[in-house]
């Protein structure tokens, strides 16, 4: 973490890191000191909508929206957001079959919905002044509904947001125990 | 009742969440803090910055994993304190994650037309 009064927190924040530490017996993510900093000028809005994006109604399974956001992370080679949803992607699906599509996406054994999809993101992720209506005919050819392309945009804001937080702040990355926990929390709590 | 003539051909499909979107917006770039509205919202749209804060919101929009120490450390020596950059840090994300919503949900719209 590159700004020192955000890793340090405010009171209340540091009351809350202090019970969060207390109660997991780990180190506070840094995600979740950023989600406690001056909580009305950034955390809150974001994690309100980020648990509706991320666990509201959707055509798309919790999984398939973990493994946009794992997919978007690493296209933005944010590897804070990366190893954390491809986790959790891998806890829901085929762990193979996330890792495949981060290697890649072309290839990987995924239904023709979701490599449309992929397909859609990465461009939107990594040149988007390219994408126009083609790009999204191309997934409603592949049988993707409005709706369901509406709500992997939604994702890929989401992400292309959180990942430069992520990466202009220098979050520490977790390790493999800190994933399989904030895999645990990400599932049954979400984004809360 | 609104008259035919005056309904849209088509429906526009936008935000799933519109309100939740205004909020975090007028939050991260309306509403008081330590950096100006409008330092905030350049930062947000990547123009109209002067050095260090032009190079730092443009790596930010670009490759925001290329951002080193050295580049908050500038920034720090400009004066600015921990709360700004946070501020500035986070405009510029949300700029760059709004405007992929912009042009996805522009293109759906055009191709459903």
């Amino acid at each position: 973490m590159r700004l020192q009064s955000v890793a340090r927190g405010r009171l209340s924040g540091r009351l809350v890191f202090a019970l969060l530490r207390l109660v997991t017996g780990r180190d506070v993510p840094d995600i979740i000191k950023v989600r406690y900093y001056r909580p009305r000028f950034f955390g809150k809005p974001f994690f309100k909508l980020a648990q509706a994006v991320m666990r509201g109604p959707s055509p798309w399974t919790i999984g398939e929206r973990e493994l946009f956001a794992a997919f978007v992370s690493a296209r933005n080679s944010c590897q804070f957001c990366a190893t954390t949803h491809e986790a959790v992607a891998s806890d829901v699906l085929d762990p193979s079959i996330t890792a495949a599509v981060l290697t890649d996406w072309r290839t990987a054994g995924v239904d023709d919905r979701v490599r449309a999809t992929l397909g859609l993101l990465e461009k939107l992720t990594l040149t988007p002044d390219e994408v126009g209506p083609a790009e999204v005919r191309a997934v409603l050819d592949a049988g993707v509904s409005a709706e369901a392309i509406r709500d992997a945009i939604e994702v890929c804001a989401l992400f292309n947001t959180i990942n430069r937080v992520a990466d202009g702040l220098d979050f520490a990355l977790p390790t493999t125990a800190d994933r399989a926990f904030n895999t645990r929390v990400l599932l049954r709590v979400g984004y809360r | 009742m609104r008259p035919l003539a005056e309904a849209p051909a088509t429906v526009s499909i936008e935000s799933r969440y519109p309100r939740l979107r205004k909020k975090l917006r007028y939050a991260v770039l309306d509403a008081p803090a330590t950096a100006d509205a409008a330092l905030r919202r350049a930062a947000y749209d990547g123009e109209d910055l002067a050095e260090p804060l032009s190079g730092y919101v443009e790596t930010m929009r670009r490759y925001a994993y290329r951002v080193q120490d050295r580049d908050i450390e500038r920034l720090h020596n400009a004066r600015y304190s921990d709360d700004q950059v946070l501020e500035v840090t986070v405009a510029a994300a949300l700029g760059a994650g709004d405007a992929r919503l912009r042009v996805g949900l522009a293109a759906l719209n055009e191709a459903l037309r």
